[in-house]
């Protein structure tokens, strides 16, 4: 059985999911990748992109999101972390 | 309380490279656990950091110890033994308040650890425990051979727990770490025997050398990954 994800994993998988397409992804994917409701997750893309981890792009009717610089470096840094974690037994 | 032991003389100045080298290594992880702290807000990073981070000071005391009590000036101490002067007595208070520290320190630094390792979250616990090492390391007429006896002991608990989250992980670096910590457990092993042979105090170095040297590696995986 999986455990519950934390907040940061979330924030993590969310990035990853954008990553993933691109660097760019419609809501209805991220919904659909990151695996959570559509409050919970406008909810984390508002804390995503008041952190600058995340900006909103709207083209015609469609609306983006997108991974900036510092979503990249998060990601990075959470990785590493999750390796040190495992390999420390942490 | 002073009972200091230095190495055959030429391997002096090595012992201090291979100390520089302990307390990078420390000091290295001591930060990144640090940074995954400010990042994840986890405080188990926090304790995992302070516990590289006092391994790492303790180093820097060994070394000013070192320097102190196996340089001339030292040496000369020592030669005029008989006629002890109030001036000798300042430079032996001096280094063996800095060994003591170095003692106290990396043996703490260990409880941290260990405490982290056993899950030891009773601070009253981790406060009597740190009392002990502190009274075994202060009054023991026999403070060097007490301290490489604890270190070991505590050792001993570290390497089983890595080695068991290598079981559970299965990963190249969660194998490099038990191993690591292995190392630096027969290290402490050989410096309990070096009263009766001063080569194995260079023996005993190099297996920390080579216990830090895995760590460092374990290190520079994680962030290549």
């Amino acid at each position: 059985m999986s455990t519950k994800r934390d907040r940061l994993e979330i924030i993590n998988d969310i990035l990853v999911s954008i990553q993933g397409k691109g660097g760019k992804i419609k809501p209805t994917h991220l919904l659909y990748k990151s695996n959570l409701s559509y409050v919970k997750m406008k909810e984390y893309l508002d804390e995503l992109m008041k952190n600058d981890m995340v900006v909103q792009e709207e083209e015609g009717k469609n609306k983006f999101y997108l991974i900036t610089d510092k979503g990249h470096q998060f990601v990075a840094e959470f990785r590493k972390i999750r390796n040190f974690s495992e390999s420390f037994g942490l | 309380m002073v009972d200091f032991l230095c190495g055959p003389n030429w391997f002096y100045g090595i012992d201090i490279i291979i100390e520089v080298i302990s307390l990078i290594v420390a000091g290295l992880i001591a930060f990144f656990s640090y940074k995954a702290f400010k990042i994840t807000k986890e405080r188990k990073y926090f304790f995992f950091a302070l516990a590289f981070f006092l391994i790492a000071i303790s180093f820097v005391s060994k070394m000013y110890g070192l320097i102190i009590a196996c340089t001339g000036l030292a040496k000369a101490s020592f030669g005029y033994f008989t006629a002890v002067t109030q001036k000798m007595t300042l430079i032996q208070f001096i280094y063996s308040m800095g060994y003591f520290l170095q003692r106290f320190i990396f043996l703490v630094g260990l409880l941290a650890l260990t405490s982290l390792c056993l899950k030891i979250r009773n601070r009253k616990t981790i406060f009597m425990l740190v009392f002990f090492v502190f009274i075994a390391t202060w009054f023991s007429n026999q403070s060097y051979l007490i301290f490489h006896i604890i270190a070991a002991f505590l050792l001993i608990y570290i390497s089983l727990y890595f080695y068991v989250n290598y079981l559970r992980k299965r990963t190249f670096n969660a194998r490099l770490v038990p191993m690591s910590f292995f190392l630096l457990l027969i290290s402490q092993l050989i410096f309990i025997f070096v009263i009766r042979d001063l080569n194995l105090y260079v023996v005993g170095n190099i297996f920390q050398l080579a216990g830090f040297v895995v760590l460092l590696f374990t290190y520079i995986l994680v962030l290549k990954k």
